[in-house]
């Protein structure tokens, strides 16, 4: 029965594997202080940390109310990764072209922000193939026989190749039930979101035969204004740029790295992020198991450039200044006209004309009724501020802003395990096994080493039982401290989600 | 399995089309992420002459994670264990996305012309290789001349 002090140690840290201070020396120490009695009964913490006992109905209640927060973020996250025909800025969106199996986990809100603001590169849409000897009429054939909104999804895409090997075990641990649970549903979500796509995708490609047509017809095309017109098409993919990582051809209007000004695509940019915490390389000792380190030394290092390695990463993006359409813009990607420099941000006395012509649009359009006229009252203000700024840096860190928390329970789960693993030492040694005898001599004044002391070998004194009873004190402490400190961060986490 | 990146496609038909004198890399037909690399041993090292068989292999996120590589022939070398594994940080914390193929394969081609054996992944070899330096070139040529054929 659950004599498996390691068992929680599976890359997963779903916040429910926290052990109550109270019921690890409860079980410990026992009432009556009958330590040799606890713990030769078998180590029972395990089993019982997250036991019903233990939970009053209030924590159940707050429990219940995190997880359907976390439920609608994930769902949130998921749909955010949908590229939508009117969710579109100068002539990109503000979704990746493909969403990489809707496992993607930048924080999609900040990144919908900074794309809508122009201080980050929209999501254009790649060619897969450039010629820039082609001609005009070449390119837009090209382009009109070759872009989808959005890479195809196939059905086995969404699978996810994470096994759980806890879910193979004959007696499945709660959490283990837990983690299946949540994987059932983010497939939900991601096939709710996949459909979605499909849907956007085949609208797209019907939009762009269809306007063809009727442009052959000279039929008023009103009903395609969200469908990006040749002109701007041309405008965009004319000089089109390689991005370095991804090989593939975006218009020109990319990210530029501040370091060493090269440029990168914002698909390939939000896909970068921080390594998992790990030990500091120089410090890397093969002798020693992870276990036996010090959790608090596990560091998380910042995104390095991937083109001059520089620590300082970030990327600056300069929208163009000829083509202002879409979201915040003056015009719909189907209005855009080359020679018509409404389109363009140069003048700005235009501004409030523009907004009513707009608006005048709308009416007739119920199509673009709802979005667009929302924003663009106070877009006036917003641009003006923006204009006199320089363009401001993103960083890795800015899209995902989790990677402190990250630490922070990685470095308490590495303190739990070794708090397990100095648990099972102790059951061993008390059991008598002879010539594992340990010096606990110095032990628990120093917080951070007492693991290690406890487990070196080769002394021969013998451990008393009450010298482990501190040890265990003294473990039970560290990890309420440690629980609270996840607390506090998870809380503060919020407070600034809220803002 | 999705379809193939448009990024490994364009690299494989580089390596093919304009081949890194001293290494080939041939993807294999069944699975374009795997890759059987022949590498040429630098002159001027104890590996010269010979021809070293590896195996290579992209992983799902590639270019974001970088590819898996491995020594199939015996190497006496002290950043290469006995399972042919390779301790270089571009293979690991180092690896950046702008890196490909064609850069990694040189710059293992690099290790083997300026072994690390103070941040060794095979101890006995590294202790040789500072301590009883050219008995473990030695070695290090015997084996070549044995295995790299």
């Amino acid at each position: 029965m659950g004599n498996v002090p390691g068992k929680e140690s599976n890359g997963n840290n779903n916040g429910n594997g926290s052990m109550s201070t109270a019921a690890f020396t409860r079980e410990f120490l026992g009432g009556d202080g009958n330590l040799n009695g606890q713990i030769t009964g078998g180590l029972r913490y395990s089993s019982s940390r997250k036991g019903k006992n233990f939970e009053d109905p209030v924590v159940r209640q707050r429990r219940k109310e995190r997880e359907i927060q976390k439920n609608k973020y994930r769902n949130k996250q998921i749909m955010n990764l949908v590229v939508k025909i009117n969710e579109n800025v100068d002539g990109g969106y503000l979704a990746p072209y493909d969403c990489y199996k809707y496992e993607l986990d930048y924080e999609t809100d900040i990144v919908r922000d900074l794309i809508i603001n122009r201080e980050l590169s929209p999501f254009f849409i790649p060619l897969q193939d450039f010629n820039e000897n082609w001609t005009n009429d070449e390119l837009i054939n090209y382009i009109l026989n070759n872009i989808k909104l959005h890479e195809n999804i196939k059905p086995g895409d969404l699978e996810d190749n994470f096994e759980d090997p806890n879910e193979h075990r004959l007696h499945v641990s709660a959490s283990s039930l837990k983690r299946k649970q949540i994987k059932i549903q983010k497939m939900k979500m991601k096939e709710n979101a996949a459909e979605l796509q499909n849907t956007e995708n085949i609208k797209f490609l019907k939009d762009i035969k269809n306007k063809e047509r009727d442009n052959d017809n000279n039929n008023d095309n009103d009903k395609y204004l969200q469908i990006p017109s040749n002109d701007l098409l041309i405008k965009l993919y004319k000089d089109s740029e390689e991005c370095p990582i991804c090989f593939l051809f975006y218009p020109k209007y990319l990210n530029i790295t501040t370091c060493c000004s090269q440029p990168i695509c914002s698909e390939c940019f939000v896909q970068m992020k921080r390594l998992e915490p790990h030990f500091p390389h120089d410090e890397e000792d093969n002798t020693r198991d992870d276990e036996d380190k010090d959790p608090n030394s596990l560091i998380s290092e910042v995104v390095k450039c991937p083109f001059c390695a520089i620590s300082s990463f970030g990327i600056t993006y300069t929208p163009p200044k000829d083509i202002r359409v879409g979201i915040y813009g003056k015009c719909l990607p189907g209005e855009y006209d080359s020679n018509d420099s409404n389109n363009s941000d140069n003048d700005d006395d235009d501004n409030d004309n523009e907004s009513n012509e707009i608006t005048e649009l709308d009416m007739e359009d119920p199509f673009t009724k709802k979005k667009i006229p929302a924003v663009n009252n106070n877009s006036n203000n917003n641009n003006k501020e923006k204009k006199d700024k320089s363009p401001s840096i993103i960083t890795i860190d800015q899209i995902r802003p989790d990677w402190e928390q990250k630490l922070l329970s990685a470095r308490t789960k590495m303190a739990r395990r070794s708090a397990a693993a100095t648990a099972m030492h102790a059951t061993s040694l008390l059991q008598g096994h002879s010539g594992h005898n340990h010096n606990t001599n110095q032990c628990p004044n120093n917080n951070n080493n007492n693991n290690n002391n406890f487990r070196s070998r080769g002394d021969s004194n013998r451990t008393s039982g009450s010298q482990l009873e501190a040890i265990l004190i003294e473990e039970a402490v560290r990890l309420s401290l440690l629980d609270e400190e996840e607390r506090k961060l998870r809380e503060r986490e919020k407070e600034r989600r809220r803002k | 399995m999705s379809s193939l990146p448009k990024r490994i496609i364009r690299e494989t038909e580089r390596l093919i089309s304009d081949p890194v004198p001293g290494i080939t890399a041939t993807p294999h037909e069944e699975n374009l992420r795997y890759f059987d690399v022949l590498l040429d041993g630098p002159s001027g090292s104890p590996y010269e002459n010979g021809v070293f068989k590896l195996e290579l292999f992209l992983p799902d996120d590639y270019p974001m994670a970088p590819p898996m590589v491995r020594f199939l022939t015996k190497i006496y070398h002290p950043n290469i264990d006995r399972l042919g594994r390779i301790c270089l940080d571009v293979l690991k914390n180092n690896w950046s996305p702008a890196l490909q193929i064609r850069t990694i394969l040189l710059s293992i081609q690099a290790l083997l012309s300026s072994p690390n054996p103070d941040d060794p992944l095979a101890n006995e070899v590294a202790d040789e290789w500072k301590n009883n330096h050219d008995k473990a070139i030695q070695t290090a040529r015997e084996w070549t001349a044995q295995y790299a054929k």
